[in-house]
C-alpha cells in the first residue's frame, strides 16, 4: 500500500491550491475566465486565477 | 473538445477517479487476511478494531464543539497508533499487522455511510460530520483518499460522472453502479435513492468548505473549495440527467454555494448565470411533470434574492463553527 | 418500581400536539382512500402531480419550497375535491402525518381573494398550540404570496374594540373566533368563503368547543365551503360532523393496521443487562446508525442504560412518563435536531414519535402489560418508529430469560412474522442485516 496520498488531485488543480496562476492555464481556459460569460460545456475545471475574480 | 455539453466527464476526472479506486482496492487487499479470518481470536481483534474505528463517527452530534473534539481526538489517537478505550477494553492498531490499513479503510467507509444514512434524513448533520472528517483528512491524508474512493463508489455523481451502461452488465448490476440499492424485493424507490445521494453529496459539499478549527496549521482545507469549483464545473459541462442533476445541484449549491461565491466572486456569478440562462432549459427539457419538485427548488434557489438571503444562512454557519472553536 | 408505568390518561389534545411538534415528514401510508361522493355521477378526479391542480404559481412555489415532490395519498383525492368549482363540502378521516393539514391550508390559500382585506377563511383548532402549528403551515405555504395575511384568534390576542380585521385568514380556537364574529364583530361571518374545522375528535373532547363550533357555523353564509377533519369517527364525532358540514363528500383513508412487512425483526440472547449493553455496542460497531430509540421497562433500567451509553461517548436523551408534554416535546425536539442521538425511553411516551433519522428500534426489555402478558399493541407502536418514510426498518429485541423468550414467541405468533435470531458476537452476521 503506497504510503503517500494515492493520487495527486486531477491535473486540473494541484492538490491544495484554491486558485490557478494564469501561467498554468491553457489558452482556451484563459479565454473562458477572461470572458463575461462561460461557454456551455467549456467551463475550466481548474479553479479561476486569483487576479480574475472581478470581471 | 466537442462543442456544447459533453457526453461524459473529462479524462482528468476519470483518471483521478480510477486512481483513487485502485488505491482503495490495494488497501483492502492488504488486510484481506484479517477480513476473511476463520480464527476466533483474530475475529475478536477485527471486531474490536472495527468498533473503535466506527462507533465514534456515529456519535458525532451537533450538541457542542467540545464533544466534536472528543470524537476527533479518539479517532486521531487510534490512527496515530496509540491505544484508545473502547467498550471497556484498550484497543490499538498494533493488535494486527495490517491494523492501521483496516482501521483507515473502515473509518473512511463509515464517514460516507453516515452521510448516506444520517445526512439523507437530517441535512444539518452534514456540518458536524464534515468538520470532523476534514480534521482527520488533514492529519491523515490517506484516510481522505479512502473517503473519496468510498464516496465515488457509492455515489458516482460525487466524482462527478454518470456511469455508462457497459455491454453485458445486467440491469441490476447497472442499477447498483448508478447507486441504487437492489435487493431481492427489487430496486429501491426513486425518492429513497435521491435522498441517499443527496445525503452523500451534502456531506461532500460541506467537507470542501470546512476546516477543523482546532489546528494551528495555516492553509486551506485538505480538500478545499477548488474541488467545489471542479465538481460544479464538471457537472455543468455534462448533459443533465432527469431528477438527479437538479436535485444534486440544488443540494451542492445550498451547502457551499455561498462559500464558493465568497471565494470566486465574479467567476462564480458567471457559473450562476450559465445555470440560469443556458443550463436550466436543458434540465427542464429532460424533466417530466411529477419530477418538477427538484427543478423548482433549484430555480427558486437561483433567484438572486435567495443567494443574498443565503448570506445570512452562511453567517449562521460561521457562528456555528466559531462556536465549535470556542466551546 | 416493579410495576409497569401507569398508562397516561388518554389526553387526546396533548398526544395530538406531541405528534404535531415532533413530526416533520410524511408518514407514507400505503392504505387506500375510500371516497363517497355526494353527487356520484360527477367525475371523480385524483391527481398524481401538483401541476394538475392548476394552483396559483405562488402556491405551487410554496408547496415545492416546503420540500414536497408529489401529493400524498389523501391529498390526491382531497385536493381536487376541495379546489373544485363550485366549492363542495368535505368530511375527511385520516390519521395524523398523512398530509391533511397541508391539503386544507392549500384549499384556503387558493380560495382567498387578496384584493379584499377582510377575513375570507376561518379555521378552528381544538387548542392554542395546535392552532399555532397549523398557522406555521399557512405561513410556510404562503411564503411567496405575501398579499395574503394570517391572524391568530387565540387567547391573549387582544384587539381594540370596534376594529375590523384586515387579514384574510383567521386561525384560532372556537371560543375566541366565536367572540370575534358575534360579540366583538371583528369578523363579518357573511363574507367567509371557507370554514375549516380541524381535529373534530379532539374538538368534541374539549369542554364547550362543540357548542361554540356549531354556533360559529350557524352564522356563516349558505354557500360557504365547509371542511371537517378527524382522525377517528365514533358515533359522537360523526353526529357533530354532520351538523357542521351539510351534504358532505366523504373521504376516508382506510386506517390499515400499521404493518410490519417493511421492518426486519431480530432477537438477541443475553443473560443480563450488562450482556445486553455489550450486544448493543457490537450492533453499533457493525451497522450504520443515524439515531436509535431504545425501550426499557422501568425508569431505573433506562437511567442505568443512559449512563452506560454516555460513558461510551454516545449523546443520550432520556424520556419517561412523568414528564409534562412540553418537556417531552423539548427532549424529542433536541433528538430530532440530532443534538442527542440515542433516545432511551420507557413504554409510555413513545407513541407517535416519528423521527426520520431513527435507523433502529431496540427493545432492551420486551413490552409486557400489567399481568406480564405480551403487549402486542405497544410492540407494534414501538417498532413502527422505524421503517417510516420509505426507509427500511430494523428492530432488535433483547431476550434475557426463558420467560422473555416465551413473550417473544407469543409476539411472533400474534403478528405471524418471523423474528430471526442474531448472534451479536459475529460481526459478519450483524453486518448482513443492514444491507
Ligand atoms: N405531499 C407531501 N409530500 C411530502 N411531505 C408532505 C406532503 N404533505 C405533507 N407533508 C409533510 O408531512 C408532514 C405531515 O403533514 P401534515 O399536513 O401536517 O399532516 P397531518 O395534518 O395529517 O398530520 C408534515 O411535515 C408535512 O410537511
Amino acid at each position: 500500500f503506497s504510503s503517500g496520498g494515492a493520487a495527486a488531485a486531477s491535473d486540473g488543480a494541484s492538490a491544495g491550491s484554491l486558485f490557478t496562476p494564469q501561467s498554468e492555464l491553457t489558452a482556451d481556459e484563459l479565454k473562458e475566465f477572461m470572458g463575461k460569460r462561460f461557454t456551455l460545456g467549456q467551463i475550466p475545471l481548474k479553479p479561476p486565477p486569483a487576479d480574475l475574480l472581478v470581471i | 473538445k466537442k462543442q456544447g455539453l459533453q457526453a461524459s466527464a473529462e479524462e482528468s476526472t476519470l483518471k483521478w477517479f480510477k486512481e483513487l479506486q485502485e488505491a482503495a482496492h490495494q488497501c483492502a487487499q492488504s488486510f484481506e487476511d484479517l477480513n476473511n479470518t476463520k480464527d476466533m481470536q483474530t475475529k475478536k481483534v477485527r471486531m474490536e478494531l472495527q468498533k473503535a474505528a466506527t462507533i465514534p463517527v456515529s456519535q458525532i452530534s451537533s450538541v457542542s464543539g467540545s464533544k466534536l473534539k472528543e470524537v476527533f481526538d479518539k479517532i486521531d489517537k487510534l490512527l496515530s497508533g496509540r491505544p484508545v478505550v473502547s467498550g471497556g477494553k484498550s484497543v490499538s492498531t498494533s493488535l494486527h499487522s495490517h491494523g492501521l490499513e483496516f482501521v483507515s479503510y473502515k473509518l473512511a467507509e463509515k464517514f460516507v455511510k453516515q452521510g448516506e444514512e444520517e445526512v439523507a434524513s437530517h441535512h444539518e448533520a452534514a456540518f458536524p460530520i464534515a468538520v470532523v472528517a476534514s480534521g482527520v483528512w488533514e492529519l491523515h491524508p490517506r484516510v481522505g483518499d479512502l473517503i473519496l474512493a468510498h464516496l465515488h463508489k457509492k455515489c458516482p455523481y460525487s466524482v462527478p460522472y454518470y456511469p455508462p451502461m457497459k455491454e453485458g452488465t445486467s440491469i441490476e448490476d447497472y442499477q447498483r453502479i448508478l447507486g441504487y440499492r437492489v435487493e431481492d424485493s427489487g430496486v429501491e424507490a426513486q425518492d429513497s435513492f435521491l435522498k441517499r445521494m443527496s445525503g452523500m453529496i451534502r456531506l461532500y459539499a460541506a467537507i470542501t468548505q470546512l476546516r477543523w478549527p482546532y489546528t494551528n496549521k495555516p492553509g486551506p482545507a485538505p480538500h478545499g473549495l477548488n474541488h467545489g469549483w471542479r465538481w460544479l464545473a464538471q457537472m455543468l459541462n455534462m448533459e443533465p440527467l432527469a431528477d438527479i442533476t437538479a436535485t444534486l445541484l440544488f443540494d451542492f449549491l445550498e451547502v457551499c454555494g455561498h462559500a464558493l461565491l465568497k471565494q470566486y466572486q465574479g467567476q462564480f456569478w458567471k457559473l450562476i448565470f450559465l445555470i440560469k440562462d443556458d443550463y436550466f432549459p436543458r434540465i427542464e427539457a429532460v424533466t417530466s411533470t411529477g419530477q418538477m419538485g427538484s427543478v423548482m427548488r433549484l430555480k427558486q434557489f437561483l433567484e438572486v434574492s435567495t443567494l443574498i438571503e443565503l448570506k445570512h444562512s452562511h453567517n449562521a454557519l460561521c457562528t456555528l463553527i466559531t462556536l465549535y472553536a470556542l466551546s | 418500581e416493579a410495576k409497569t408505568e401507569e398508562e397516561d390518561k388518554e389526553d387526546k389534545a396533548a398526544q395530538s400536539l406531541l405528534n404535531k411538534l415532533i413530526r416533520n415528514n410524511l408518514v407514507n401510508t400505503n392504505n387506500q382512500v375510500e371516497v363517497l361522493q355526494r353527487d356520484p355521477n360527477s367525475p371523480l378526479y385524483s391527481v398524481k402531480s401538483f401541476e394538475e391542480l392548476r394552483l396559483k404559481p405562488q402556491l405551487l412555489q410554496g408547496v415545492y419550497a416546503m420540500g414536497f415532490n408529489r401529493p400524498s395519498k389523501i391529498q390526491e383525492n382531497a385536493l381536487p375535491m376541495m379546489l373544485a368549482e363550485p366549492p363542495q363540502n368535505l368530511i375527511a378521516q385520516s390519521q395524523s402525518g398523512t398530509g391533511k393539514t397541508a391539503a386544507f391550508v392549500l384549499a384556503m390559500l387558493s380560495r382567498v381573494d387578496p384584493a379584499n382585506s377582510w377575513p375570507q377563511c376561518l379555521c378552528v383548532s381544538p387548542t392554542y398550540e395546535l392552532a399555532l402549528q397549523t398557522g406555521k403551515v399557512i405561513e410556510q405555504m404562503g411564503k411567496f404570496y405575501p398579499e395574503v395575511k394570517l391572524i391568530y384568534g387565540i387567547r391573549g390576542n387582544k384587539l381594540e374594540r370596534g376594529m375590523k380585521i384586515q387579514e384574510q385568514i383567521v386561525i384560532g380556537t372556537p371560543g375566541t373566533v366565536l367572540d370575534w364574529c358575534l360579540k366583538f364583530k371583528f369578523i363579518d361571518p357573511k363574507k367567509i368563503k371557507v370554514f375549516v374545522l380541524d381535529e373534530a375528535d379532539v374538538m368534541i373532547a374539549t369542554q364547550g368547543h362543540q357548542d361554540q363550533s356549531i354556533r360559529i357555523q350557524r352564522t356563516l353564509p349558505k354557500n360557504c365551503q365547509m371542511l371537517l377533519f378527524s382522525a377517528t369517527f365514533e358515533e359522537s364525532v360523526w353526529n357533530f360532523a354532520k351538523r357542521i358540514v351539510p351534504e358532505p363528500n366523504i373521504i376516508k383513508l382506510k386506517r390499515e393496521e400499521e404493518t410490519l412487512d417493511t421492518i426486519k425483526q431480530y432477537y438477541v440472547n443475553c443473560n443480563s443487562k450488562e450482556e445486553k449493553f455489550q450486544a448493543l455496542c457490537n450492533i453499533y460497531g457493525a451497522i450504520t446508525i443515524a439515531q436509535a430509540m431504545i425501550f426499557c421497562h422501568t425508569r431505573r433500567t433506562a437511567g442505568w442504560l443512559a449512563g452506560e451509553l454516555s460513558r461510551e461517548g454516545h449523546q443520550v436523551a432520556l424520556l419517561s412518563g412523568e414528564m409534562v408534554v412540553e418537556q417531552r416535546a423539548a427532549v424529542i425536539e433536541r433528538f430530532r435536531d440530532g443534538k442527542e442521538k440515542v433516545l432511551v425511553t420507557t413504554n409510555v411516551c413513545a407513541r407517535g414519535i416519528d423521527v426520520e433519522q431513527v435507523s433502529v428500534v431496540i427493545n432492551f426489555d420486551l413490552p409486557v402489560d400489567k399481568d406480564g402478558n405480551p403487549d402486542n399493541e405497544t410492540y407494534l407502536h414501538r417498532i413502527g418508529r422505524t421503517g417510516r418514510f420509505g426507509k427500511r426498518g430494523l428492530a432488535i429485541n433483547m431476550v434475557d430469560s426463558k420467560g422473555s423468550m416465551n413473550i417473544l414467541n407469543r409476539i411472533q405468533e400474534h403478528f405471524k412474522k418471523k423474528i430471526e435470531k442474531l448472534d451479536t458476537d459475529d460481526l459478519d452476521e450483524i453486518e448482513k442485516i443492514a444491507n
